[in-house]
């Protein structure tokens, strides 16, 4: 039994069926083709999270700002300039960054 | 790139089961070339209990059958395409002529046993399966594999006068 079943085995190797010489080139190109053709996952969402994480940061920024002056001098130790000019400054800097992320995003779509 | 290595290293095997089932070369490689794509589409679905190449050997098997039972409702003429069979390695010297002849033989008596059979002995003989992972590839029981590889091997050996 052995010795026909590598009978058999021998001739069958060469019945192996190869595919013609660009076939690995048509898989590939196809399925890259198959994969671009596939919606793109929504970024909406995370867009958004950028948007209020800029925010975010902006007012965290003002809040550090604002802490060591009303440790030392209570609330008389934000009602001044400079602590004003410089929390409107980074506020405004980061409401910038988010409308121009907004922006981009309506571009995009 | 990984999809290149796994085209090269199933393809042949692919070939051989399409070309098995729907005994034709075009058919064949439309037949792999879309098993490849549906593969890795479907690459999440496939869980470790099984060889890869079994999963996608299931795969091109039942894409070859999906398209001969087509083929048969569309009642068009199934021609198999002998004429067009090349084998691997194929050069012009008197030894490779009769080599080559030797598996147009081959290619013959396969082509006369079932489709299912003959896809069974393939994967037994060239790809070394065992009986339990061949079951799990064309979707029937141990015992039916077995029985068909018996009948199989039977036929062979007639065709081939072994």
């Amino acid at each position: 039994m052995k010795k026909e079943d590598e009978k058999i085995k021998e001739l069958l190797k060469g019945s192996m069926v190869a595919p013609s010489a660009n076939f690995k080139a048509r898989v590939i190109h196809q399925i890259k083709a198959e994969k671009a053709l596939q919606p793109q996952p929504d970024n909406s969402y995370t867009t958004i999270i950028d948007y209020l994480e800029i925010l975010g940061i902006g007012y965290f920024v003002v809040l550090i700002l604002g802490l060591l002056p009303f440790i030392n001098f209570g609330l008389k130790g934000l009602d001044n300039k400079s602590f004003i000019i410089l929390s409107t400054l980074f506020l405004a800097l980061a409401s910038c960054s988010s409308l121009l992320f907004l922006w981009k995003r309506a571009k995009k779509l | 790139m990984l999809s290149g290595y796994f085209v090269e290293s199933y393809q042949n095997m692919a070939m051989t089961i399409a070309y098995r089932v729907c005994r034709n070369r075009t058919d064949a490689e439309d037949i792999v070339q879309n098993a490849f794509v549906s593969a890795f589409q479907n690459l999440y679905s496939f869980k470790n209990e099984s060889k890869f190449s079994s999963w996608f050997y299931r795969i091109v098997y039942n894409l070859s059958l999906n398209h001969v039972n087509k083929q048969k409702n569309k009642r068009e003429d199934f021609n198999p395409d002998i004429d067009g069979f090349e084998g691997i390695g194929i050069s012009n010297t008197s030894q490779e002529i009769r080599e080559k002849d030797r598996r147009e033989k081959i290619d013959e008596a396969l082509s006369k046993l079932p489709r299912t059979d003959a896809v069974i002995i393939s994967l037994y003989y060239l790809e070394g399966y065992s009986v339990k992972e061949i079951a799990q590839i064309v979707s029937l029981t141990g015992n039916n594999v077995k029985i068909k590889l018996f009948r199989a091997r039977k036929t062979l050996k007639e065709v081939m006068e072994l």
